[in-house]
Order: C-alpha cells, then structure tokens, then sequence
C-alpha cells in the first residue's frame, strides 16, 4: 500500500463550492487545508505525499506554502537525506497556557506548545478581519529560555524608556 | 420550560421557547422595529426576527443594525436574534416569479443569478439555467431540477453565507434543497448532505472568524408526506449528522389541521430531538413557516423555537354598507379565543359588549373598540399580534418543562383553537436539555 494512502486527510470542500471561493480566501483556505493535514500526521510529511493526496492543489502551489507555513514556524522540517519531511511545530500543552495580546488590527498570541525539541514558548501574529483570521510570522522560544528572553525585553525597554 | 441558558456566540440569549416572527413586507418590518423599540417589555417574550433573503434589501432599512438613525436602536432591539434565511429551496419548490426574484439577489459583487456554471458551450449564467428549466416541459420536474441544479447548487455557498455574514445575521443558515417526493427522495437527500457538510466547512474554514462569532443552522425542508415513506430514517440520520450547532425544520405543503399530518411531524422532532440528545448535543431545533399555535404543540415535542408569519394572510371582507366593493382586510388574532378572525366575525363576537376589544395590549389600549381599530387597522392588528405572541411566548417560559403539555391544554381547551389538543397530551422529557 502507497504510504500517502496512511496519511489522515481534513475534511475538504468539493471543488464546486470552492470554485467559487476568491482567490485570497481561497488561498488562506488552501494553506489551512496543507497545515491541518501536516497536524493530523506527527509523524511528519513528504511533498510527494502531500501531492498524492490533495490533488486539488498544484505542486508549486504546495511547495510555497509550505514554505510560508515552516516560514512562520506553524511547521518545521527535517532532511533525511534528499527527502524534506515536514512536521507539526503545535502541540498546544494546555489551552489554559493560551494568551493574547491585542494590537491594532491584530493579536499576538502566546502558547506553550510541545514538539520534538521539548517545550517551546510561540508567539505567533494573528491578524483578524470579519470574515476569516490570518496567521503571520512567529517565533519559537525554548520554555526554559523564556524568563531570560523577558528580561531581555525588559531591559530593552528600560533602554527605550531612558533615551 | 427547562433552564436554558444558551447563550449564541453573538452574545444574544436564545431563550427556550423562543418565537421568531418573520416580516414579508416593508410595513411589517417597520411594525416591528418600532414594537420592539418602543414596548420593549411587552415584546421580551419575541427572540427575534427571521428575514428572506430575497426581502432582505426592502426588510434591511428597519430591520439591520448598520442603518444609520436619528434615534439609535434600542438596547432591547439589538437584543434581538437575526437570521437571514436564504430560501434556496425556492429555486426548486419555488414560483416562477419566487424563482426569478431569486436571481436579483446581490453576492458578492454580482447576483445570484450572475453566478456561473460550467455549460457545453463555455461558462453560462446560473440565470439562463433557470430559465430554461421553468421553460421546459416534462413530467418529472423535480428529476429535471435535480438534473439541471444539484451538480450547481453548491456554488452558491460562499456568497449566500457571505451575505448573511455581511449583513450581520446571528446565526447562518447554509445552501439547502427541498426533498419532495419518494420517487427522487434519495438524490435530494444525497444532495443536502452534500451542502450541508459543504456550507459546515466553508463555514468554519472559510470564514473562521466569523464562525468565531455567528453560529450554523443546517436546514432540512421537506414535504410532509415523505415522512411516511421509508426515508424517515435517512432524513433523522441526515438531520442529526453534521457539525451545525442548529437544526432548522422546514415543512412544505403543511396544513398543520389536517391532524394525522401534524402527528407525523409531531413525532418526526419528537425522535429527531431524543437523536440528539443520544448523542450529547443541545442542538435546538426551530421550527419555519409555522402557525405559532402548531408551536406551541411542537415545544411539547421537542422544538425549541418556530419562526411564525406576522398576523394571518388577509381575507375579503364585504361591508354590508357596500356589498358591491369587498375589499381586503386581515385577521385579527383573538386571544382567549385563539382564532384569526376576520373583521366581520369580530364585529360579530364583541358587538354584545358595544365593539371593545377583547384585549389589553398596548395597541388595543389606544382603539378600545373594533370600529376605532377599523381606521388603522393593518398596523393596528399586526401591532397587536406581536404583543399577544410575546405574552403568550412569556407565560409559556414560565411554566415547568414537565407541566407544559397540560397547561397548553388547558389554554387550548378554552379556546376555539381544539384541533391542537390531540398533540399534547405527549410531554418530552427535556430533563437533559436543562443540564
């Protein structure tokens, strides 16, 4: 059996209703589509396998957002070999860890996730309008650097406050 | 009636029970902003209001939240429960006229009817579709419907959940097609289970912010007659599946008088609600195009809400000082006897108590008597419907879940309104909505 047929899939929509979709929404629909399907599959995948399974997105199209995606460190990836494997970069601990700081127009959220490096503090940029959220860039802190990394933040705001 | 704190996402209450009323006309909408804003007490027991989609552009100028008023709304009205329904079983079911009122519908930039499907020559308007099928001649319109439309249909989701999204409605109702008769009932079921997990996911991932704050009804509206062929049980199954947090009924062709019908139906949400509450979900159901008296029976059987027309339809009314000109007047809705009566059997029942209304709401205060009501008598009947359906909604929250049945049969009992008495001597247990 293809090991893409293993891969677990989120639910799609047909192509008619999506066709219909505009081209902005649908592309945010469509990096959603590859990060759900990279989330439901720990154990990492592949293009080829991504390719195989989501037929209706082209491979380029595949391969840019899955750049983007490991860009804003919703995934990460690992080589072995020539073959790139990409792996979920969110597994929320609890969502009581779970917090949001509001700025105009967008948020940042801070969560407290596990991957295959240990525990890792993400603050990640969301941006909100009526209709759908889009998630921006983000950055991955190891949890036991995190209190360090406030101090320096703090410092560096104390730096500002004095000028 | 059980506690029910459902609280949607918009942070509006949806109260168990809850009546819905739904203005057809400019004037009814008018009616109803200012019944809700200026009585707010004597309308609390109104969740809100449903509009059609196709009206909403007349309904909007009263009725939407983003119409800029010299007075500002109400915190009462913007209380209020909106939902737009989109009404797509009309493309099918529908009048020719319904049909093409249909394809005015603005989406996203262009029309309803703008929308184009694939055809053999090229691209074709979703317009010209219809019009050829309302054209065409066959025996099996609903096969030829389903033919021509269901391969389509689903490209109408982005822009109808958009619309409803646009327009600030609360909870949003996906794209649905009828199901009708037995001979197509598989495709049409088939069909509506497609657009309902399409219209769940275009929903959630589509507009994820949205969904954040409005909530899903998937709508299932069906001729009553199926419900006594072997497809009930894939219509429960089509109802209780899906990731909606509401469940809307739409019964076509319903005389809810005719009592082995209403039995059916009856018994229909009756097993639709124990569905869900098998499966752990709140789930309500609301009920459309309803009498509000049918209703009541249907909250004893496990509906949580029904979405009524404002007053009854009007009928002719002759006046003996003019036989030659009948004119149009509407009903009026007697609240002890709990009939529409026309003006003339008004006339006819208080004129042994010199024409006084038999009322007390704040639109009957004001005429006192029928002949007074006569000169304002389309706002003054409709005005009066509204208040005597939100008491009516009140008094039946306050009564226990478990007393409900006999309490309504009580009311019912003395009333003229006794053909609904057979379907409530069932109470459904809703011991496990009120956890």
């Amino acid at each position: 059996m293809s090991e893409a047929l293993t891969m677990v899939l989120p639910e799609l929509l047909s192509e008619e209703a999506l066709e219909k979709v505009p081209r902005r929404e649908r592309e945010e629909y469509l990096k959603q589509i590859i990060l759900d399907t990279v989330k439901r599959n720990p154990e990492g995948v592949t293009l080829q396998m991504l390719k195989e399974r989501l037929k209706m997105i082209g491979v380029r199209t595949l391969a840019k957002y899955l750049q983007i995606l490991s860009y804003t460190n919703q995934i990460y990836t690992r080589n072995y070999g020539p073959t790139i494997v990409y792996l979920p970069n969110s597994q929320l601990m609890h969502p009581a860890f779970e917090r949001s700081f509001p700025l105009t127009g967008k948020e940042l959220k801070v969560s407290l996730l596990k991957n295959r490096l240990g525990e890792q503090v993400f603050i990640q940029e969301e941006r909100k309008d009526k209709y759908n959220r889009k998630i921006g860039a983000g950055i991955l802190i190891p949890k036991e650097a995190f209190p360090a990394f406030v101090r320096f933040l703090r410092d560096a705001c104390n730096a500002m406050d004095m000028r | 009636m059980p506690d029910w704190p459902y609280l949607l996402r918009s942070r509006k209450r949806l109260p168990c029970p809850s009546l819905f009323l739904s203005p057809s006309t400019q004037g009814e909408a008018e009616i109803l902003y200012r019944a809700f804003s200026e009585h707010p007490n004597e309308t609390g027991g109104i969740a809100g209001f449903v509009c059609s989609m196709k009206n909403w552009s007349l309904l909007a100028p009263f009725l939407s939240s983003k119409v800029t008023r010299i007075t500002p709304d109400t915190a009462y009205f913007k209380q209020k429960t909106l939902i737009i329904d989109p009404e797509t079983h009309t493309l099918f079911t529908g009048m020719q006229s319904a049909k093409m009122e249909m394809m005015h519908i603005p989406l996203d930039g262009s029309t309803l009817g703008d929308i184009t499907i694939p055809g053999v020559m090229g691209p074709v308007p979703f317009r010209r579709m219809v019009d050829a099928a309302i054209n065409e001649v066959q025996s099996n319109k609903a096969e030829n419907y389903a033919k021509r439309f269901y391969s389509h249909i689903n490209r109408t989701i982005y822009g109808v959940e958009k619309f409803q999204i646009d327009n600030d409605a609360d909870i949003i109702i996906g794209s649905y097609v009828p199901i009708t008769s037995p001979a197509v009932a598989d495709r049409q079921i088939e069909e509506q289970s497609r657009l309902i997990r399409d219209s769940a996911r275009m929903f959630r991932r589509v507009f994820s912010a949205a969904s954040s704050t409005k909530e899903l009804m998937s709508m299932i509206a069906l001729n009553v007659n199926i419900l006594e062929s072997e497809y009930l049980d894939p219509i429960l199954d089509l109802a209780a599946t899906g990731t909606a947090e509401h469940v809307g009924l739409k019964f076509l062709n319903f005389d809810d008088k005719d009592n082995a019908r209403a039995s059916t139906v009856l018994r229909f949400i009756e097993r639709l609600r124990s569905r869900l509450d098998e499966q752990d979900r709140l789930t309500p159901i609301h009920l459309f195009d309803v009498w509000s008296e049918f209703a009541y029976a249907a909250y004893c059987h496990g509906a949580i809400s029904a979405v009524s027309r404002i007053a009854a339809p009007p009928g002719l009314h002759f006046d003996p000082n003019n036989p030659t000109s009948p004119e149009l007047k509407g009903r009026y809705y007697h609240r002890i006897d709990m009939t529409y009566d026309t003006f003339t059997e008004l006339c006819a029942k208080t004129e042994a108590n010199d024409f006084k209304l038999p009322c007390d709401c704040p639109s009957c205060r004001i005429s006192l008597t029928v002949k007074k009501a006569e000169l304002r008598w389309p706002t003054s009947r409709k005005f009066h419907f509204i208040y005597v359906k939100s008491d009516e909604n009140s008094e039946i929250r306050k009564v226990p879940a478990e007393t409900l049945n006999t309490q309504l049969k009580d009311k019912f009992a003395r009333s003229q309104a006794t053909s609904y008495l057979p379907h409530l001597d069932y109470m459904y247990h809703y011991a496990r909505l009120g956890v």
